[in-house]
């Protein structure tokens, strides 16, 4: 997770890094990025060993179902080893972990960013997932589009319930009533069910 | 040509109807605004009117069904052009040109750009359909598997153009796109592949939940890593949302006449989808750009490319739905069952016995291009309006609007789950620098690859030669095989030119 908050957690480590001090943004952990070949090679060993084991089906053709993902798989362990050996290879170079990266920097450079939020959401996504077929669509959205706003540290109570509550209404209406949409209901679309019984 | 000149003539006779111009209006806002929300494509978008088009007549209905589909091409475009948040899988290319500009502070000239690809790519789509709508309807019978899988190959090849800085990380990228076609059922023999005794796992990966979290949750999830407004990045607010301008469009016009044609051409082929289509409008426009390394990093060339070739397949779609009573899409299947609703018999005599249908389609395929010309560049900037809006609010509100949109399409959470997943992946992917648009655009090709593959082979008696010696098959292939060669050569020689700048 350390390469992950590489842009607030470099300032710790500018000093041994090869990018100018102050410019951290898109600067990634060069063990987080093996771990992630590693997994790649895992993930790619793991697709050879599975397909080896496929059954031919009743419609035998010279292929199989396995020798499509076997080719692709041979060929990404290939790529994922010269990824983890060219890194290994210029490991001395640099004299600390943080290292440019190839991917995306961060948008605002001198904006400190926070490589915890995006999992703090994904619990939020997660949290939608398991309370819709109980809580229902109402009170689940209201509550994610709730909790999303406020890790965005917005504190205005209309930023925060007003808004998610008139975004939570208008998506149901127009998902659920004019699209067609089958929520999972709760307890409040069953009670909103028995004021308004032509709702869906 | 007379049958092209005619069908202009009574395609702009119907226009002149006021209940047809009435529709017409109703169906490009409805299709903009459908487009425009994650998860509802132009099949719901349709879906939802059909009922409407059973009391009315044909020449009404089908420029009305026409132009929703139209419209919601566009509207797919411009979340994803203003937020990084595509419609559907065709807008991928798009989020990553379009808003790209848009955090330049240049959202005008991507929606602008967006706008003029849509409309011209509709506009020139249009003669093209009708002197392609004959001959392709014959080819679409001579297009089996191997010329399929040909046309698939052609569209992976393109992958070339997206592989980033780093070529393997790019190659790792697209074969782990092409992976998740190989969950669920073999394709030959409906063998279950890789469902490790998930039940969910059996019918496979769904395709477009898979490519929402790769490209929207991740980039959602990279962007949220910091509170900012989004004033603060761009020059100036009149910049941001102003009229690019026809001088700064001229440079997309090459783009946007190549990718109409690529886009009718592959659009006619059923199996080919609008995606396919629009990859490869965008490797073109990269292989022969005077700017490849513009691409990717916020290229008006390459979101021409891309939206008007996407558009344009739109057309392409109608030829075998109207000339071979075979639907190119999940719209053209509505299309046509709106039109058996109506009495008419789906199949090669179609068109000979209601040429009407050709001119109604003529008329909708027009008039939906003229609205959107004189009311395109108007809706695009409502979306612009968003820009000025809290970023702290639009963001968060984008991410749950995105799982709603994905729960929508099959009202199953495990499509939610799915889309959660790959956004975490792709959330990794893009910090270290694996492109994760190689990766959807792989996921998309990669079934209809394999399937095309095994069933060509198995067509052609398990002779190899004989697959690839069908002439059709032969030069689509030659044709991928030169283009993947000067790809990479272009690509390896533009990383470099890139290292030696640093």
């Amino acid at each position: 997770m350390q390469g992950e908050g590489a842009s607030e957690a470099g300032s710790s480590a500018s000093g041994s890094s090869p990018v100018a001090p102050g410019d951290l943004t898109g600067l990634v952990d060069r063990r987080v990025d093996v771990a992630i070949c590693a997994a790649i090679l895992a993930y790619a060993i793991a697709i050879l060993v599975t397909s080896g084991g496929l059954r031919q089906g009743s419609i035998p053709d010279p292929i199989g179902p396995g020798g499509w993902p076997q080719l692709l798989a041979g060929i990404l362990a290939v790529v994922a080893i010269a990824l983890i050996v060219r890194r290994l290879v210029s490991w001395n170079q640099a004299i600390g972990h943080l290292v440019p990266g190839d991917g995306s920097k961060d948008d605002a450079p001198n904006i400190p960013s926070s490589g915890l939020r995006p999992f703090f959401l994904l619990a939020v996504g997660a949290g939608w997932i398991v309370s819709l077929p109980t809580a229902g669509f109402l009170i689940t959205t209201f509550v994610a589009t709730v909790a999303s706003i406020a890790l965005m540290r917005v504190r205005a109570w209309t930023k925060v319930l007003l808004f998610p509550f008139v975004f939570t209404a208008a998506t149901w209406l127009l998902f659920g009533q004019v699209f067609g949409i089958r929520f999972p209901s709760g307890p409040l679309e069953r009670a909103l069910l028995d004021i308004v019984p032509h709702l869906r | 040509m007379e049958m092209m000149l005619t069908s202009l003539t009574e395609g702009v006779g119907i226009l002149t109807r006021p209940d047809v111009l009435l529709f017409l209006a109703v169906g490009v806002m409805w299709g903009s605004f459908c487009g425009a929300l994650p998860g509802i494509g132009s099949g719901v978008g349709i879906g939802v009117m059909v009922p409407l088009t059973f009391t009315m007549e044909p020449v009404v209905a089908v420029p009305f069904l026409v132009s929703i589909s139209v419209a919601n091409s566009f509207g797919n475009g411009l979340p994803a052009a203003v937020l990084g948040i595509p419609g559907g899988a065709s807008g991928v290319l798009t989020a990553i040109e379009g808003f790209t500009m848009t955090k330049r502070g240049q959202g005008g000239l991507a929606v602008g750009t967006n706008w003029f690809a849509c409309v011209f790519g509709q506009m020139i789509s249009i003669p093209f359909f009708l002197l392609l709508v004959v001959p392709l309807s014959g080819i679409a019978y001579v297009f089996l598997s191997p010329e399929l899988t040909a046309l698939y190959v052609l569209g992976l090849a393109a992958l070339v153009s997206l592989t980033g800085k780093n070529i393997l990380k790019g190659v790792a990228a697209a074969i782990i796109g092409l992976s998740i076609g190989f969950v669920g059922p073999d394709p030959v023999s409906a063998v279950s592949r890789f469902t490790f005794g998930v039940w969910e796992l059996k019918r496979g990966i769904p395709t477009i939940p898979a490519v929402l979290g790769l490209v929207t949750i991740s980039e959602l999830l990279r962007s949220m890593r910091q509170v900012f407004d989004w004033q603060q990045l761009m020059t100036t607010e009149s910049v941001a949302t102003r009229f690019p301008g026809f001088r700064a469009l001229r440079r997309s016009t090459r783009s946007v006449l190549t990718g109409s044609l690529i886009g009718t051409l592959i659009g006619a082929i059923p199996g080919m989808s609008g995606s396919a289509a629009a990859v490869m409008s965008y490797n073109q426009a990269k292989l022969t750009s005077k700017t490849p390394e513009e691409f990717g990093n916020g290229s008006v060339e390459g979101l021409a490319a891309n939206e008007s070739a996407g558009n344009a397949s739109q057309a392409g779609e109608m030829i075998p739905t109207l000339g071979l009573g075979i639907p190119g899409s999940d719209s053209m299947v509505l299309v046509l069952g709106a039109l058996m609703l109506q009495g008419f018999v789906p199949g090669p005599l179609m068109m000979r016995a209601a040429p009407e249908l050709l001119y109604a389609t003529v008329a909708g395929l027009l008039g939906a291009a003229t609205m959107l010309m004189l009311f395109g560049w108007q809706l695009g900037k409502l979306m612009l309006m968003i820009t000025k809006i809290d970023r702290s609010i639009v963001m968060p509100v984008a991410f749950v609007m995105t799982l709603i949109g994905v729960f929508a399409v099959r009202q199953s959470l495990f499509d939610v789950t799915v889309t959660l997943v790959f956004g975490v992946v792709g959330y990794y992917m893009l910090r270290y620098g694996f492109p994760v648009v190689a990766t959807a655009v792989a996921a998309v090709l990669g079934s209809g690859f394999e399937t095309n593959l095994r069933s060509g082979i198995l067509l052609m008696d398990s002779d190899p030669v004989k697959f690839l010696s069908r002439p059709w098959t032969a030069g689509i292939l030659c044709v991928a095989i030169a283009l993947l060669i000067y790809g990479t050569i272009s690509t390896v020689r533009m990383i470099r030119h890139d290292r030696e700048r640093m």
